[in-house]
């Protein structure tokens, strides 16, 4: 597995490999830049500002004094992972994503600015305005589940970097813990290798 | 018990690998007879299963696609129209464990056997309006000696305290010692002395120490929801398939997913066709054939089977396949542990990971009526919430006015339910009315990815049940309170648990009425038995998974006998 410890490394790597997660990745740059990936799902292309991500998900998870942050877990990284996973309902993908795109139109078209050029206390009030509306209330906390999933996931699903989501909590997962072979999605093909004569 | 040599070229084709095929597969490869097991998912074995809450409960690893293999649901609109929606769109999962093994690979263990009186419900208690309650063709006696066989073989641990509802026995206690318990069940059973409850040790079809190749527990942690990485869990899998293979006498043939029961126009199946992993389809030929893919799609598999010879589906000349549908009514109760009330040491040792707590009250397995009549009750099993951390994580997105946190707010919360508290939960089981609102047919219209009609399923609760739930939902909440843990609070529902399902193939001596005879043969044809829930008439107010497996093991006798008789 090729782990970069830079984040945009760490894309570049898996969008030209695909290694990492051996999965068919069905997404490609739009340039050099890193930030917007397009995605096609159901025939529908979509365009994941990476970056206004990542901020959404500092202010559901901020890294304070106690706890580790969607950065330090590389909830981002697993949200685009999960957008790409086929085995994964259509749908499913599809709505993550579609809440992704239309959450960053609505303070676009609220605030006339990018997200990222607001300040922390603007973008903490906007998230906050955004609470309030059954739609959006419904929206963050989707995407607060898959940061809460980036958090306990075993960090061989290349979140959770040094088990920091496990240990603030004094949480110990369980063993054994899952290996390269058998993690998901490894573990839907594992039988495949097999011979007859090996069971 | 062994085959004559003259029968020893017997071959069986047995559908499915769960706590009903495993009995099977078990006494009839050992009996020498040649066994083939078609089972739908992958051969899985313990090695390649990890305490990973990602594969094992976040992602379709165990059970299939919804997409792939849908089920239909129907409900209720305004109108009382039954309405089905396929639960690809929403609705439950019925789906628990495609895989070597089924779903006894998943399972707690918790382990309660049938009761005399379970075994003769619509004899004993006063009737219930719109319930199709039937008394069982065997008695408790019938099975008793079988429920003993799983104890030994299985392996049941556990230590019998008597008490006022004990059934008899004809071992004087489990072949199995107890598990490790937390210091909770002392409070547990301080608490219930006080309120003058009987409270039992809950046996558990987990290993404490090693028998044969299987290792014992070692607290893992993550129990219900896994499978197993020392076997001491009794999984078909683990306690009976793996020593069937050694024999040599039994094939599996994994991702194989039988859609068709072919017959010979003489009321005997002669060939199980399956969907085979290279997409291609194939059949197994053999003399005797035994279904046990849990009860909603071994109903499906009779009613997909239909020909001219049977127009309605194997077996189901009287429109019996299908009906009756059982699942295990009850609720959930919990309570918390505040460590800020407690010391220091006690906080630590109610925190202790992996120890079991092990209680169940069957104190109310009969209570009474308004009109001062006794009637069935249940019983509630105590446990801790489940250690997987995502799913809690999720439910502390609201605070307790429900509003959303995010942010520190949430982090805090966390923080306090991770570190500072443990919840207790209480399970209750009571029986599901059988009634003609629940059954299983097949949609007309939506088809699996293999074209093949999916299940359609109806799933009509009975008040009845609604009403006895809250009794005994009740006197767990006041149990919880004895024990000084707060935020006690309770819920019934009236949705069917997934994963736990009989019916659908009642067993009977009147083929009118029932699909399977006292041996859970089929009544209209010659070669056909059905070893998993199906044949349950009643469910009774415990969890399935033994009574599967004594029954199992007892149709596994028959089976052989018959064969020794000539009879098949």
């Amino acid at each position: 597995m090729i782990i970069s410890t830079n984040r945009r490394g760490f894309l570049r790597t898996l969008i030209l490999g695909g290694l990492a997660l051996q999965l068919p990745f069905i997404f490609h740059c739009k340039s050099n830049d890193l930030q917007v990936i397009t995605l096609t799902i159901r025939d529908k292309i979509f365009l994941i500002n990476t970056e206004f991500l990542l901020n959404i998900m500092q202010i559901l998870l901020p890294k304070t004094q106690q706890a580790p942050g969607a950065n330090d877990l590389k909830s981002d990284i697993y949200y685009l992972w999960l957008l790409n996973d086929t085995h994964i309902e259509e749908s499913r993908r599809a709505y993550l994503a579609e809440i992704v795109v239309q959450m960053e139109a609505y303070f676009v078209d609220k605030y006339k600015e990018d997200f990222s050029n607001l300040t922390l206390s603007e973008q903490n009030d906007a998230v906050s305005s955004l609470t309030k509306t059954k739609w959006g209330e419904g929206y963050l906390s989707s995407i607060m589940s898959i940061i809460i999933e980036s958090m306990f996931a075993n960090p061989i699903y290349n979140c959770n970097t040094d088990k920091a989501g496990w240990k603030w909590l004094n949480y110990q997962g369980g063993f054994p813990e899952p290996q390269m072979s058998n993690k998901y999605p490894e573990i839907l093909t594992i039988t495949q290798s097999r011979s007859i004569h090996e069971k | 018990m062994k085959n004559s040599e003259s029968n020893k070229i017997k071959k069986i084709c047995i559908v499915g690998s769960g706590a009903g095929a495993g009995p099977i597969i078990y006494e009839l490869s050992l009996a020498e007879f040649q066994v083939i097991v078609l089972e739908k998912g992958p051969w899985l074995k313990t090695a390649d299963y990890a305490k990973d809450e990602i594969s094992m409960t976040r992602r379709d690893v165990v059970t299939p696609r919804l997409i792939d293999e849908p089920q239909v649901i129907e409900t209720q609109n305004n109108a009382g129209e039954w309405v089905g929606i396929s639960n690809e769109i929403e609705g439950q999962n019925f789906w628990n464990g495609s895989v070597l093994g089924g779903s006894s690979n998943f399972m707690s263990g918790y382990f309660h056997r049938l009761k005399p009186n379970d075994f003769k419900m619509k004899s004993v208690y006063p009737p219930i309006e719109g319930a199709n309650i039937v008394d069982w063709p065997i008695s408790y006696d019938d099975l008793e000696p079988y429920y003993d066989k799983v104890e030994k073989i299985i392996g049941v641990s556990g230590k019998i305290v008597p008490h006022k509802f004990q059934e008899k026995r004809s071992s004087p206690d489990f072949p199995y010692p107890p598990l490790a318990e937390n210091y909770v069940s002392q409070i547990l059973d301080k608490a219930t002395q006080k309120l003058e409850i009987e409270i039992i040790p809950m046996p558990r079809a987990i290993l404490s120490r090693p028998a044969g190749k299987r290792n014992s527990c070692y607290y893992s942690n993550f129990c219900g929801s896994y499978a197993c990485n020392s076997d001491a869990k009794g999984s078909s899998r683990a306690a009976l398939i793996n020593i069937a293979l050694e024999t040599g006498n039994c094939q599996i043939i994994d991702q194989a997913k039988v859609f068709h029961l072919e017959t010979n126009g003489n009321n005997k199946i002669i060939k199980a066709h399956y969907h085979a992993k290279d997409g291609t389809s194939a059949y197994i030929e053999a003399d005797i054939f035994v279904i046990a893919a849990q009860a909603i799609e071994t109903s499906r598999l009779l009613l997909l089977s239909k020909n001219k010879e049977f127009p309605n589906g194997l077996a189901n000349n009287h429109n019996q396949v299908g009906k009756n549908l059982v699942f295990s009514a009850g609720g959930i109760g919990s309570g918390i542990f505040n460590f800020e009330k407690l010391s220091k040491e006690q906080a630590e040792k109610i925190n202790l990971p992996g120890v079991f707590i092990n209680r169940s009250v069957h104190h109310y397995y009969e209570i009474k009526n308004d009109d001062d009549q006794v009637i069935k009750g249940g019983i509630f099993d105590f446990l801790f919430e489940h250690a997987n951390p995502i799913g809690k994580s999720i439910r502390n997105k609201w605070n307790k006015s429900g509003e959303f946190i995010y942010g520190e707010e949430f982090q805090n919360q966390l923080l306090h339910y991770f570190t500072k508290q443990r919840k207790l939960k209480f399970e209750i089981f009571i029986d599901w009315q059988p009634n003609d609102n629940c059954f299983v047919s097949l949609d007309p219209e939506i088809k699996d990815r293999w074209g093949d009609s999916v299940a359609r399923l109806r799933l009509q609760h009975h008040e009845h049940d609604v009403m006895v739930g809250k009794i005994l939902a009740q006197k767990g909440e006041d149990i919880l309170k004895e024990m000084g843990c707060h935020s006690v609070r309770s819920s019934i529902g009236t949705l069917p648990p997934p994963n736990l399902q009989a019916g659908g193939c009642r067993f009977g001596n009147d083929p009118k009425t029932s699909v399977l005879d006292v041996n859970c043969k089929a009544h209209d044809v010659k070669n056909l038995y059905v070893s998993d829930g199906s044949f349950m008439p009643t469910g009774g107010s415990v969890t399935y998974t033994w009574t599967i497996y004594a029954n199992a093991f007892r149709v596994a006798d028959k089976i052989i006998e018959a064969i020794n008789n000539s009879e098949l």
